[in-house]
């Protein structure tokens, strides 16, 4: 197995804030990868470097070898990294169908003039309209959205808009996805059938997964490896286990021990 | 509740034997509207309505395009409305265009300028795009007067149109108009309901995700303008035909806005409610104009704004009423009369609980 995704030395900074500095790391293909840290340890910065919401001001991204640390979001999609937000970001005013559907905008070729004039069932944009409804149908089946198909997205409780956002970026048919904090505002129940998608999403559908998480039971149980951030800087990076044990992580989370001590 | 059967269903343009059957009753209303009407008014003016009508429902499905769907603003419209006029006019009296070749040119012509203006608006949003589009508008009909070429600040005469050797009437103009009109509506429903209209309500929802699935920004938002500027353009044409002579004094700021009102009013992202929201506005705009001959209030009226007002101050009257109408519909209805459409359908379906 080979990496799929290679961080060397990104770094960027806000102002005076270095929200990241020089942080390297490397996925491998068929893994499931987590970025752990305080808030505002840099997690949500990197997944914006790597899908080129933001320019980084130094270091590389490579996927699957390839540079494309300065490529625009849209040219990062096409070459099959999808993303989900942390604070959802999906179409408010579009059915879950079509948010699913615009997932598939790469995959689809219709343009304005064939779009504006099909007219029969068997015209070429109708043709390809039906054909990747049946691949939305798919993820609407793997994720259980069937009951939220033609609702607006506005009206779906948090935890499903946050399915339907993992469902939008799974139509997009990537080689990578990175999921920010998929499992915020959902109960006890949903996470666990969330753990159990993510581990499918990498199984069946042999996708590798980055998740920036805060749960720390989710990660621990899924992960394959730990990337532990820390003030925009790698504190840590290893198996679960190490990284549960590691002191500079629990330094990170809880505080330093001399200081408890003290007071 | 209906059924489907099919994927296609949901993107086929008559979604449901109801609307199949509204349609073609609105359709068979159109062909026969010229015949119902003159028993009761002059059938030149109740069809210069008509086509008035029909021009602004294109104009407001383009300018809807691109408000309501795409999310950007335009006070500019007029520019692409006076472009493809002109464009329009030009060749058939330069050239002796035929009008079925020239209308299309000018509604290309119309879209490369769409195209041009949708640059900025890459970097500008909101009030800031506003302002940009609206130097626009402006800049295009003062150009516009200053050329000769354009018969400058005089106008042009828009030449009688013919087919084939014979001239065009009245009313073979008003079915023209119709048939583009409709083609024109049912171009834009299947757009916004295929993968380029898809793009377009995502850019407007949420730009930043939009692009993170692959949506090429750049792109999709210059498009938005060009398709827009296309309605636009053709709409233009087919003005200067109806009016019979054009001036680029006529194409002014208020023309667009009007035409933001219309989208507004109508509904925004609702080709339907483009289509009565033009409706509404161009009719009132029009019977607003005789508010004395009303029955009751008329007389008062006129007193009032001769006491109040200027001795001619009826026609202000006339536009502040058109005024309050539009800010109590946006005021009660935000959604406009579309979604007073939708509300009314809801009831009905679930009546009577």
């Amino acid at each position: 197995m080979g990496s799929i995704l290679k961080v060397e030395d990104l770094s960027i900074s806000f102002g005076g804030i270095k929200a990241l500095n020089q942080v390297s790391f490397e996925v491998e293909k068929g893994m499931i990868y987590s970025i752990i840290g305080p808030n505002g340890a840099g997690k949500t910065t990197i997944f914006n470097c790597i899908s080129g919401i933001y320019r980084p001001d130094g270091g590389r991204i490579f996927f699957n070898g390839e540079e494309i640390t300065y490529l625009k979001p849209y040219q990062i999609a096409r070459k099959g990294i999808a993303r989900t937000f942390q604070n959802i970001e999906l179409f408010s005013h579009m059915t879950t169908m079509d948010n699913l559907m615009l997932g598939r905008h790469l995959h689809m070729k219709t343009g304005v003039w064939r779009g504006a004039t099909f007219i029969y069932k068997n015209s070429k944009a109708a043709k390809e309209e039906v054909a990747h409804r049946r691949k939305v149908e798919e993820i609407i089946d793997f994720l259980e959205l069937q009951s939220a198909r033609n609702h607006f997205v506005v009206n779906l409780p948090y935890g499903t808009r946050k399915l339907v956002e993992l469902g939008r970026a799974l139509a997009l048919e990537p080689e990578l996805i990175l999921l920010d904090e998929p499992s915020a505002g959902m109960n006890m129940e949903e996470k666990g059938d969330l753990m159990f998608s993510i581990q499918d999403i990498r199984d069946d559908l042999g996708i590798t997964v980055i998740l920036v998480e805060h749960d720390m039971n989710l990660i621990m149980d899924i992960s394959d490896r730990i990337l532990a951030l820390n003030y925009g800087t790698k504190i840590a990076e290893g198996l679960p286990e190490e990284i549960q044990k590691h002191p500079e992580v629990l330094k990170a989370y809880l505080g330093e021990e001399e200081k408890v001590a003290q007071s | 509740m209906d059924i489907k059967r099919d994927y296609y269903e949901d993107i086929e343009l008559f979604r449901s034997g109801t609307i199949l059957v509204w349609s073609i009753l609105f359709l068979i209303f159109l062909a026969i509207f010229p015949w119902l009407i003159q028993k009761y008014h002059p059938l030149g003016f109740s069809i210069y309505i008509a086509n008035l009508i029909a021009v602004h429902a294109i104009v407001a499905i383009g300018l809807n395009i691109l408000v309501g769907y795409t999310g950007q603003i335009s006070l500019g419209h007029a520019g692409f409305f006076a472009i493809g006029a002109f464009t329009t006019v030009i060749p058939i009296l330069k050239w002796d265009f035929p009008l079925f070749i020239a209308l299309p040119i000018a509604g290309f012509i119309s879209s490369i300028f769409g195209f041009i203006l949708g640059l900025p608006a890459l970097r500008l949003k909101g009030p800031y795009l506003a302002i940009a589009t609206l130097g626009f508008g402006m800049t295009i009909t003062t150009i516009i007067k200053h050329m000769e070429f354009f018969g400058g600040r005089m106008g042009l005469q828009a030449p009688k149109l013919e087919f084939l050797g014979t001239p065009l009437k009245d009313i073979h103009f008003y079915y023209l108009i119709m048939a583009i009109a409709v083609l024109m509506t049912i171009g834009a429903i299947k757009l916004m309901r295929t993968r380029v209209g898809r793009a377009f309500i995502a850019i407007r929802d949420s730009d930043i995700a939009a692009e993170a699935m692959g949506v090429n920004l750049t792109y999709y938002k210059t498009l938005s303008f060009a398709v827009s500027a296309f309605y636009t353009g053709v709409a233009g044409g087919l003005y200067a035909f109806i009016l019979g002579f054009i001036n680029p004094e006529s194409f002014h700021l208020i023309m667009s806005i009007t035409f933001l009102a219309m989208v507004v009013v109508g509904g925004l992202g609702s080709i339907m409610g483009s289509i009565t929201g033009a409706a509404l506005m161009t009719y009132l705009d029009i019977k607003l104009q005789a508010i004395q001959d009303l029955p009751a209030f008329g007389s008062a009226l006129v007193v009032f704004s001769q006491k109040y007002m200027s001795v001619s101050g009826i026609s202000n009257i006339a536009v502040i009423v058109y005024g309050l109408i539009m800010i109590l519909i946006v005021l009660f209805e935000p959604l406009g009369i579309f979604g007073f459409w939708i509300r009314t359908k809801k009831y009905w379906k679930t009546w009577p609980f």
